[in-house]
């Protein structure tokens, strides 16, 4: 049974972690501030209806996070004075579905899977999915053609598919 | 699977995984910060979809001919 934790329990252990990804997402210093405090006051009114039978602590406060910066990012689309770090697309969270493969555990067969790759199929991989980048601009960036990185990147996904225990 | 990755991806700015930052940081030195691009000359594929490496071309002003 999950432990129930006090919201500054969860300050202290998670701040450093939404910090950094509001970071990652916002280049705006003041914006990313005010993000962060919106996650601290949804984690504050919302604690109540945690429920640890769903989603871990860390998920549960991802997802919040990651909601947080959507919606900024949605009435951002009209305001032009708002900076966004890069413009990466957040992906959908189905909770139910992928909740469950957000573990640090995941991000570590993931490092191993992508080791196992050659070096410039793993770098497409990380450019297309990590960085956001289109495939024109992973061909810059890689040095190869447009239909090149699509054809490594389709060799990388099957190998993928083959090395991750949780394809989906 | 271009999903999975996404989310994971994503979920990686949030959690931190030390040997996943490894390798992201290793292909922005290469990719973005530096730009070590690979030339179209390089990329060679075998059956496999594997890169091979090419021996670098020496330099000359006559056209190489080919093995017989």
């Amino acid at each position: 049974m999950t432990e129930s934790k006090t919201v500054e329990e969860l300050f202290n252990e998670y701040q450093s972690k939404i910090r950094a990804y509001i970071f990652s997402r916002i280049k705006n210093t003041h914006d990313a501030e005010d993000l962060f405090s919106q996650v601290f006051l949804k984690i504050t009114e919302n604690i109540r209806y945690y429920d640890p039978s769903k989603a871990s602590y860390g998920t549960w406060i991802y997802t919040i996070t990651q909601n947080t910066v959507r919606d900024f990012y949605r009435k951002s689309q009209h305001n032009t004075d708002v900076e966004l770090s890069e413009e990466l697309p957040l992906p959908d969270l189905n909770a139910d579905v992928e909740g469950a493969l957000l573990t640090k555990e995941s991000l570590r067969v993931l490092a191993e899977a992508l080791n196992k790759l050659p070096e410039r199929e793993r770098d497409i991989i990380i450019l297309r999915f990590y960085h956001g980048l289109g495939a024109k601009e992973v061909a810059q960036r890689v040095g190869v053609s447009y239909a090149n990185v699509r054809y490594l990147q389709s060799i990388a996904i099957k190998k993928l598919h083959t090395l991750l225990p949780f394809s989906v | 699977m271009e999903k999975l990755l996404s989310l994971l991806f994503d979920y990686q700015r949030f959690e931190g995984d030390e040997l996943l930052q490894k390798c992201i940081e290793a292909t922005q030195e290469r990719r973005v910060f530096q730009g070590v691009p690979l030339s179209d000359d390089m990329l060679e594929l075998n059956a496999a979809g594997d890169p091979v490496v090419r021996r670098k071309r020496e330099e000359s002003e006559f056209p190489q001919k080919p093995n017989d």
